[in-house]
């Protein structure tokens, strides 16, 4: 399958992000050993308290720590029950390229990075600084736009498809990580 | 150049000589007593060392926008996954290179503008007419003196300084080709030397055109000048420059002062030369910053338009032709591909222009240039303007072809929602579109990518058009340098941390969210009484917005070089003077030696001077390399997350304590200080990281315990009041309890206790070894 970038001169070259379809992500969410949650400044996604719950459900679901930007940290420091750090993306994405980084727990680096809300030319500069120097790390882009440097992203979607969907998404997890 | 010829002692048949020193090419009137330091005219490896140094703490940290190298015919080549390319490069170094290629294009920039005014000015007041900032300016000229080791008095001396520059480009240039330099950390070393000699060019330029033209000098109370697309005047005939050089629009103001009929035509600016032309003339007006280039060539006001260099748009003259402005382009940067007009006689130019059978043409003299623009100018504006047609209802009727494709929202560089906006508009509803003029850069991306070729950027001029009349601001004409008076006041509050830091707001207009962004920064410190320094496009932009009482944050604030004060310096060269004045503290509170001495004074800065740089819309090459040049200097820059496509950025490890230590000059000892400051080069996502960061990388590891608590009030309190919390990382910043803010000492104390928090020595710090007094 192939999809055109969401900004569409964000073409990065031969390599490219495998698309993710919503439905499928709650099964490679088992074989995620250490994933990590990164939520952007985007305020679609940090000021809509639904999708900010959904966030929170996933992160617990999944056992993941969540790193906030900093400016949307407030909307999240609310949630006790899930680990949430305020960190700068770039300082983050500094510490993950580093394979032997300790983590937020002492207990080493992470094997995935889930990204969501972040602001797209941002977030693919990013997700690029990991491609190349991250091979450690496996990324997805959880956003309603494709992400050609993610190793996987979802398509290209509107944002009301993309709320039911990631809903429908988070759904299925927090249903796997109970049974 | 010059080359030096010692004889000690020669005996022969024809002479006997003893102690002659010949220096050929120039005579030198030395009449500077200072040592000369261990690098004067610094080559490219000279300072590798710091370079080097610089760069373990603070390691490149690149985000590639291509994965593959396209520079040379072995390509297209792969470099994902740890592949090399046919020459051998790997991602790493090739990004190096990239930004190294990057900083030369922005200090080849600087270079050529202080070499065209230069030349302008040594032929128009000699090579002797002196260098001359002001009566409270002793140190004219402190990054010439650093980095070059001369202290120039007369324009002609300048000369000597850009051979310099202009022979560092070309060799820097030439380790960019295939098969040189190969190491993405003498990449890096070599785009920080880029960076330097970038510096030491806007210093040129600016001391040349200050002295020269008779500009501000380092004067507080410069005056008060009109900017905003609102401020100019249509009734009258209008010239526009474009571009940073002054001359050309200088020479605007001489014709028509000498004809007698200044003020009878509006002479406006573009970007820096605007700045520049209310500098030489306040009666000059700044439309505004760069990002005001299409839509205001657009509304067809301009009845000629004169370019000179840098920051133009390439398709401004199919632009301007489009509303029948005449064209002048001006300097050989910018040719365009006009006919070149010379040496033609004045009136044939005008006739020319007038009847539109050339509606554009390059002229290289600047004075010629600029009384070809008045004479067409007052020729053409009463026809043209009865001819330009409000091109309203062909906009409105535009718009209705939109069918919400999206595409100019995916081609957007900021991601802005234009195509609801557009396609709000069939329902009449031009309250979206005018929204979107806040935030938008205006560039036009989004209509090139129509398939229904909607003038966007139009429409949201029309849709926009009671803002745009009300635009009206007044910003504080660029001062230039900052008086040493000035640094002898606050150079020891700063040192010691007293003064919580100087804030610097610079770049261009490419924000992620309007320019109201960065007057909230601005404010915000400012009410802190942080000193704020501004230049180039943003220091136009904080004058965009006014308060509750109608004023801009020039007419609320002083223009001091003091604590909560906001002055602006001037145009893009103007950014010398921010840098230049770490370098004075250094030398004039400090009695730090300058001449040839950039390794000291940039030790001195990185331990001791509490600035930082926030560059929230830099978009041009010559912002990297600007930041670059002060990077090396010690002196941390923020960019807005449009900077992350610079593709690379100077980051440290707070949690790698080895990289933190610095020697206890008095002892010898190695000492641990925390990650003060944190990064060299730091890109943020919002507005209010980058407040905060701000506040954290003010700190060094020289601040008195007074100083570090002033700035760790401030810290906590923004990081509380933006993110909502206390800082996780301050124990990283409190060396001992008196570092603490008083009024939180015990809440604090208990949280450092539960982190295992131990107290630091305060040493007298520097990364050099040569600067250890004594060992213990």
């Amino acid at each position: 399958m192939s999809a055109t970038p969401w900004q569409i001169g964000d073409i990065p070259g031969p390599k490219q992000a495998h698309i993710l379809r919503p439905e499928v992500f709650p099964k490679i969410v088992k074989t995620l050993k250490r994933p990590l949650i990164v939520v952007g400044s985007r305020k679609e996604v940090s000021e809509d308290k639904d999708i900010a719950n959904n966030v929170v459900i996933m992160a617990k679901s999944m056992n993941s720590p969540l790193v906030v930007s900093p400016s949307i940290f407030k909307n999240f420091m609310k949630f006790k029950d899930v680990k949430v750090v305020c960190m700068g993306i770039e300082d983050l994405v500094n510490h993950l390229k580093e394979k032997e980084w300790k983590g937020f727990d002492d207990r080493g680096n992470y094997d995935s990075i889930l990204f969501v809300g972040g602001v797209y030319y941002f977030q693919s500069q990013m997700l690029s600084t990991l491609k190349h120097f991250a091979p450690h790390l496996k990324t997805f882009s959880m956003d309603r736009f494709y992400h050609p440097n993610a190793e996987f992203s979802f398509e290209n979607m509107s944002e009301v498809r993309w709320v039911q969907e990631f809903k429908g998404m988070v759904e299925m997890i927090k249903s796997s990580s109970v049974s | 150049m010059t080359t030096k010829l010692s004889i000690k002692e020669l005996e022969s048949s024809f002479a006997k000589i003893k102690g002659l020193e010949l220096l050929i090419g120039k005579i030198v009137e030395e009449e500077w007593d200072e040592i000369v330091g261990p690098t004067p005219y610094p080559s490219i490896t000279d300072l590798r060392a710091w370079d080097h140094r610089l760069l373990q703490r603070y390691e490149p940290f690149y985000s590639p926008f291509c994965d593959m190298c396209c520079l040379c015919t072995f390509g297209k080549c792969d470099l994902t996954k740890g592949k090399k390319g046919s020459c051998g490069i790997d991602i790493r170094s090739q990004q190096g290179k990239i930004v190294l290629i990057a900083c030369l294009m922005g200090a080849a920039c600087h270079a050529t503008h202080a070499r065209h005014i230069v030349n302008y000015l040594i032929e128009k007041r000699g090579r002797d007419y002196p260098i001359h900032l002001g009566e409270e300016i002793e140190l004219e000229a402190p990054l010439i003196r650093l980095v070059a080791g001369i202290k120039p008095k007369k324009l002609g001396d300048l000369e000597e300084v850009l051979d310099y520059i202009e022979r560092q480009i070309t060799h820097l240039l030439s380790a960019t080709a295939t098969g040189q330099e190969e190491s993405y950390i003498d990449f890096e070393s070599k785009a920080l030397h880029a960076g330097m000699v970038d510096n030491v060019a806007m210093e040129v330029a600016d001391i040349a055109q200050i002295s020269a033209l008779r500009f501000p000098k380092g004067d507080p109370d410069a005056p008060l000048v009109d900017l905003g697309m609102g401020v100019i005047d249509k009734t009258k005939p209008v010239i526009l420059c474009v571009g940073h050089n002054v001359a050309p629009g200088s020479e605007i103001i001489n014709y028509l002062e000498q004809s007698g009929i200044y003020g009878s035509v509006e002479v406006a600016g573009i970007c820096c030369t605007a700045h520049d032309l209310t500098r030489y003339s306040t009666g000059a007006k700044i439309v505004g910053p760069l990002s005001r280039q299409l839509i205001f060539v657009r509304s067809g006001v301009a009845d000629v338009m004169i370019l000179d260099q840098e920051c133009i748009r390439t398709d401004i003259i199919d632009e301007a032709k489009k509303v029948e402005t005449r064209v002048i382009t001006t300097i050989d940067q910018v040719c365009a591909g006009l006919p070149d007009m010379t040496k033609s006689p004045i009136e044939s130019i005008v006739k020319e222009l007038v009847s539109g059978s050339v509606p554009a043409v390059l002229i290289h003299d600047p004075a010629k240039a600029g009384e070809v623009a008045v004479k067409v100018a007052l020729e053409i504006a009463p026809s043209r303007r009865a001819k330009i047609i409000s091109d309203e209802q062909e906009v409105l009727d535009a718009v209705l072809r939109c069918r919400a494709c999206g595409r100019c929202r995916r081609n957007c560089p900021i991601d802005l929602s234009i195509d609801e906006a557009v396609y709000a508009s069939h329902e009449k509803n031009f309250d979206l579109l005018a929204q979107i003029y806040d935030q938008c850069l205006l560039c036009g991306r989004c209509e090139s990518e129509c398939p229904e070729h909607i003038p966007i950027v139009s429409a949201i001029r029309v849709a926009a058009v009671e803002k745009i009349r009300d635009e009206k601001y007044k910003v504080r004409s660029g001062r230039g340098p900052i008086k040493d008076t000035e640094i002898r006041k606050v150079g020891r509050p700063i040192v010691m941390g007293e003064i919580p830091g100087v804030i610097a707001f610079v770049g261009c207009a490419n924000y992620p969210n309007g320019n109201k962004e960065l007057v909230e920064m601005a404010d915000e410190f400012a009410k802190r009484r942080y000193i704020i320094v501004a230049s180039g496009c943003a220091a136009m932009d904080i004058a965009c917005y006014k308060d509750e009482n109608g004023q801009t944050l020039y007419e609320k604030y002083a223009g001091d070089f003091d604590a909560g004060c906001i002055l602006n310096t001037g145009s893009c060269v103007s950014n010398a003077h921010i840098i230049g004045a770490a370098v004075k503290i250094a030398n004039i509170f400090a009695n730090r030696k300058l001449r040839g001495n950039f390794e000291e004074i940039a030790d001195y800065v990185l331990n001791r001077i509490g600035a930082v740089a926030i560059a929230w819309g830099a978009q041009h090459q010559k912002a990297a390399s600007i930041a670059t040049g002060a990077n090396r200097l010690g002196i941390p820059v923020i960019l807005g997350p449009q900077g992350v496509k610079y593709r690379r950025a100077y980051l440290g490890r707070a949690d790698k304590k080895e990289n933190w230590t610095v020697y206890n000059a008095r002892t010898g000892k190695e000492v641990y200080v925390g990650p003060a400051p944190e990064h060299l080069l730091y890109v943020t996502e919002s507005k209010e990281e980058a407040i905060v960061t701000a506040a954290r990388l003010v700190m060094r590891p020289n601040d008195t315990n007074k100083g570090r608590m002033i700035k760790l009030s401030h810290y906590i309190d923004l990081h509380q009041k933006l993110y909502g919390i206390l800082p996780e990382d301050l124990h990283l910043f409190v060396r001992t309890e008196a570092d603490l803010p008083l009024t939180m000492k015990d809440q604090l104390l208990k949280m450092l206790k539960k982190r295992g928090w131990e107290p630091m020595e305060l040493p007298d710090p520097t990364l050099l070894e040569r600067q250890i007094v004594r060992r213990e």
